[in-house]
């Protein structure tokens, strides 16, 4: 399905299994809520963390809170109490002007793919690091590398309305990890697609995380959480109501 | 070299996406421009008329004097003597005595350049009386130098004196009320720019909220969301103030034969006056005005 060949070199770089030389976990949640000014509390006493090279589901019915804790991880949400450290920072500490540096490391994909549609496919790749500044050099290696991660180089002179959803939302995965991101979360990844197509982003996802980038999938999607047997982190309500380990979308017992 | 390689990149990428911006907001862009040129063509119009202005109050300046007009019996020694006295006042820059004979030459030579008849050959005797003229250091001393001359020790010489005092208070007045009247009409009209600026870039981010929202996603600092907005601010200002120059440039000769006719008397150079000071507040204020525009509409916004 994907075209693999080099492409692993640069994010394998990163060395999935090196805990021991960097121990923090990737995020890092102590008590933390969030209460919107209306009053509502949209998450309340969260503890969680994600250990580098982990993947993990968030599930949860509409409404638990699973955009709130993606919205924090990106700091588009801040917390009304408690500490989110994510890719090394404090959230709540970092600065406005500081934010893009966190947003570097985290690589976001979305149900509606977010896609620029005046420009390529390797230039929607391109874009996540063009706006950092990188060289050009650098830039050309990192896109044909992710391109290749996701299976896209054949397509990398067309359009999005020039593809289909699959095709558009590996680019958005290919650019979530163009910058090399400690971090990767996707948001209903496979919200708009078909079952087949869901189960090609699904298995893309998996081996971004075999190449050492902690994912963290929020989706409602029943038959791939319980297939794929990863860590499961369940809200309901604002409040964190199960975390197990190789589990299934739905609580057993 | 990575950061200036950035920078570059930063730059020309800007650029491109605030000439995307403008092309793709025309109509906001062109009313924004039109609105510019308005102001910077109002601006420019103050700044000829204000030059003239002061040029003319300069030349009424220097030409503002006291004269002490002297008694027929006053002689030619005691004239002296009284200028020397008039020398002696502060704020005095010079004295000239001119004789009666001199007066009447000079009234004749008057005559004859305005091609009129002489009759001063009809007179028995020369009617004009001698006189003092005095330069003054500064139109604001007129009156007093003019009190002061009825205290030296030989003020009984002296039968009347005429003063400038009127035109020059009359030159003051008047352009002082033009200045203010031009600074408030600029005020009011970089208002006016600021308010079409400040709706022009709104429109552009509200036209590109998603790739926006793109660029923060993917961690793109500040100042690469908001650089180009302010291309396109100061892009608008620079059009605006090209086309006022063009337009005066094409209007230069017209202006020029309008402000000979305005201040008739004054040699006022209006060509080095559009090339220099026009050509450069024009341009800076078009450009500060296209900045300042952005900026206001970014405020809080795109953080």
């Amino acid at each position: 399905m994907t075209d693999h060949g080099e492409a692993s070199i640069g994010i394998a770089a990163q060395a999935p299994h090196d805990d021991e030389l960097r121990p923090d976990p990737v995020v890092a949640l102590h008590g933390v809520g969030v209460t919107y000014p209306s009053g509502h509390a949209a998450l309340a006493g969260i503890d969680l963390t994600l250990e580098r090279g982990e993947f993990a589901f968030l599930v949860g019915p509409s409404g638990a809170g699973k955009s709130t804790l993606v919205g924090l991880l990106v700091r588009d949400v801040l917390p009304t109490n408690g500490t989110v450290r994510v890719a090394g920072y404090d959230v709540h500490a970092l600065r406005a002007s500081d934010v893009h540096r966190l947003r570097r490391r985290v690589g976001v994909v979305f149900q509606d793919f977010r896609l620029l549609p005046r420009r390529t496919v390797r230039e929607n790749i391109a874009f996540a690091l063009e706006v950092t500044g990188a060289p050009e050099s650098e830039i050309d290696v990192a896109v044909g590398r992710a391109m290749r991660i996701v299976g896209l180089a054949h397509l990398a002179d067309r359009y999005p309305a020039e593809l289909s959803g699959g095709e558009q939302q590996r680019t958005a995965i290919a650019r979530a990890i163009v910058g090399e991101p400690e971090l990767l979360i996707a948001d209903e990844p496979t919200g708009n697609l078909d079952p087949l197509i869901s189960w090609e982003i699904m298995e893309l996802l998996v081996q971004i995380n075999r190449l050492g980038v902690t994912v963290l999938v929020a989706t409602h999607d029943s038959d791939i959480v319980t297939t794929l047997r990863r860590r499961v982190i369940g809200l309901d309500g604002g409040r964190l109501i199960r975390d197990e380990a190789h589990a299934t979308y739905h609580r057993v017992g | 070299m990575r950061e200036s390689s950035g920078n570059r990149r930063l730059l020309r990428l800007s650029l491109y996406a605030a000439a995307n911006g403008l092309t793709r907001n025309r109509l906001a862009t062109i009313a924004a421009t039109i609105t510019m040129t308005l102001m910077l063509t109002v601006l420019a119009s103050v700044l000829v008329i204000r030059a003239g202005l002061d040029a003319a109050l300069g030349y009424a300046d220097s030409k503002v004097q006291v004269v002490a007009y002297l008694k027929p019996t006053v002689t030619a020694a005691t004239a002296e003597q009284v200028r020397q006295q008039i020398m002696t006042i502060g704020g005095v820059s010079g004295t000239t005595y001119v004789s009666a004979d001199d007066a009447l030459n000079a009234f004749r030579k008057r005559l004859k350049e305005r091609g009129e008849p002489d009759l001063t050959g009809d007179l028995g005797a020369n009617p004009l009386p001698a006189s003092i003229q005095i330069a003054l250091v500064t139109p604001a001393d007129t009156a007093r130098v003019a009190d002061a001359l009825t205290t030296i020790p030989l003020a009984a010489s002296i039968s009347r004196v005429i003063d400038g005092r009127s035109l020059a208070d009359n030159l003051v007045s008047i352009t002082s009320a033009l200045r203010i009247a031009s600074l408030i009409v600029l005020l009011g009209f970089s208002l006016a720019v600021l308010a079409v600026v400040v709706n022009a870039i709104r429109l552009a981010i509200l036209s590109r909220s998603d790739e926006i929202a793109i660029m923060r996603l993917v961690g793109a600092s500040t100042t690469w969301v908001r650089l180009p907005f302010i291309f396109e601010g100061i892009a608008i200002g620079l059009a605006g103030a090209l086309v006022t120059l063009f337009l005066f440039g094409i209007l230069s000769a017209s202006i020029g034969s309008l402000m000979l006719n305005l201040f008739r008397v004054l040699p006022i150079e209006t060509s080095s006056i559009l090339a220099g000071e026009v050509a450069l507040s024009v341009l800076g204020a078009g450009i500060g005005l296209g900045a300042l525009g952005a900026l206001l509409s970014l405020r809080g916004r795109l953080g």
